[in-house]
């Protein structure tokens, strides 16, 4: 899949898809490391399988919305296997940013429209 | 863990094998990490908490294994289209020899070297040149001279056809470079005619030469071809297949003369014709091709307006002989199908703007 450059073209994301991208903001994780974070993220509402988590990363990487890399040495499993991490690319932090944005407006547009009428 | 995990980690390393071998290769390890993770986890609450993490499991797998197919299926069906387009882009624009080409064609104004407008001209001539030959060589009526007088005239004919046949093909190979629109328009039309008039041809015992399925399959074939090219030009531009269509166009002009000169018109002197107007098609064309867009038009024009003579003259010919057999003389099809093979170069040339630029972006 051809990753496309143009952020509006991208964004709105899909609830799975941003809570990804929200987990991979601060750090990379591995891939139960996301699933449990966006599960606490959206308050237990959100329970990805593995299927459809891992389905949602290998989109994104074609994206390069994110990339993967080897997880230290101390995150290695019971077989010694180095476990994988993903993180962030410059483009997926812009277009997370760009998301993040679109929904503060949105909720803005929203507080201001209810507001006056309670008021 | 305890067997029940097991079990079901086993029973997930199996159903993991479904998914696409690529998928399957990059991330089964990972994927099957989680999934003892995820059990490993939820065995610590009891077996219901288990449980239902291993069916939540098993109820979004085969929708991911059927997401992850048709991921694929449509990353081919993109990979095929691209490919197609590239392939189409080199067909249409790309010539090989003449690396430019695709930058000239982006200018409003497509002309051609002098040289190549000179080439371009030759297929009419020719043509003109083989029907107007004909006739000197026979020396009189074709049902009263000898054989071999006959034979002679049809090969002196058949050999201008015949270079026009090879240079058609040699431009057809060349993926038609400038020279070639009016080669392939005069070789193409030029043997769909040769179909039609073969097609109405008696053998010695009065059968028809070519039979009316043979005449079906081929003069379909023939007319499909023309209209493949043709498209395949109006998409480089409406100045290159205005050209095919000028050549196309003379030649069911010029046809008329060969047609008045057979029996029973026998107007031989009137396919003496062929190559002074065959020539001044030509002429036509050089302007055509070495000019702008004003004097291409004027040029388009004046092949109507020489078919449209053509079409009278033949008209005038052959009309004392439908009137005797109380036939209507079709001067006004002809005039349709005349014009409408000389405008259908430039007005599908015009149609196909958007699948042309589409073509160049890819």
């Amino acid at each position: 899949m051809k990753p496309s450059f143009d952020i509006n073209t991208n964004i709105p994301l899909t609830e799975a898809t941003l809570l990804i991208l929200l987990s991979l903001a601060n750090e990379p994780r591995h891939g139960y490391a996301i699933m449990k974070d966006v599960q606490d993220l959206s308050e237990g509402r959100v329970v990805l399988s593995t299927g459809t988590l891992y389905g949602a990363l290998k989109r994104l990487l074609d994206q390069s919305w994110i990339s993967r890399i080897d997880s230290p040495e101390n995150e290695q499993d019971a077989n010694g296997r180095s476990r994988k991490s993903y993180i962030l690319t410059h483009l997926g932090r812009s277009i997370l940013d760009a998301e993040i944005n679109r929904i503060q407006s949105l909720a803005a547009a929203a507080q201001l429209r209810t507001a006056g009428r309670q008021a | 863990m305890t067997p029940k995990q097991r079990l079901f980690e086993r029973l997930y390393c199996l159903l993991l094998r479904f998914y696409p071998r690529k998928f399957r290769y990059e991330f089964s390890d990972e994927m099957l990490l989680v999934f003892t993770s995820s059990v490993n986890d939820a065995a610590q609450y009891g077996f219901v908490s288990l449980a239902c993490t291993f069916l939540r499991e098993m109820r979004d797998l085969p929708g991911s294994i059927m997401h992850q197919y048709l991921d694929r299926i449509h990353d081919r069906a993109i990979s095929l289209y691209k490919q197609m387009i590239k392939f189409l882009s080199w067909m249409i624009f790309d010539q090989g020899r003449d690396p430019i080409m695709t930058e000239k064609n982006k200018s409003n104004n497509w002309n051609i070297s002098k040289h190549d407008a000179l080439k371009a001209v030759l297929p009419p001539v020719l043509f003109g040149l083989g029907i107007t030959l004909a006739p000197l060589v026979a020396g009189g009526k074709w049902n009263e001279i000898p054989r071999w007088r006959l034979y002679t005239s049809v090969v002196v004919m058949a050999l201008p056809m015949a270079v026009i046949a090879v240079g058609g093909f040699i431009a057809l190979v060349k993926r038609i470079p400038d020279w070639g629109y009016t080669w392939v328009g005069v070789a193409m039309m030029g043997a769909l005619m040769l179909i039609k008039a073969y097609a109405e041809e008696l053998d010695d015992i009065g059968r028809y030469i070519i039979s009316q399925v043979g005449d079906l399959v081929l003069g379909s074939t023939a007319l499909l071809g023309v209209l493949v090219v043709l498209a395949w030009v109006a998409i480089r531009g409406w100045q290159q297949a205005g050209l095919m269509s000028m050549g196309m166009a003379s030649v069911l002009g010029l046809t008329l003369l060969q047609t008045v000169s057979n029996p029973p018109m026998n107007r031989q002197d009137l396919s003496m014709l062929s190559l002074p107007l065959g020539i001044f098609a030509g002429g036509l064309i050089y302007l055509y091709a070495t000019h702008k867009h004003g004097i291409k038009a004027l040029s388009l024009t004046g092949v109507g307006i020489m078919n449209i003579v053509l079409i009278w003259v033949a008209h005038t010919a052959w009309l004392p002989w439908m009137l005797s057999r109380d036939k209507v003389s079709p001067i006004w099809p002809l005039v349709i199908l005349f014009s409408g093979a000389l405008l259908s170069g430039p007005v599908l040339g015009w149609m196909s703007t958007p699948l042309r630029r589409k073509l160049r972006n890819a």
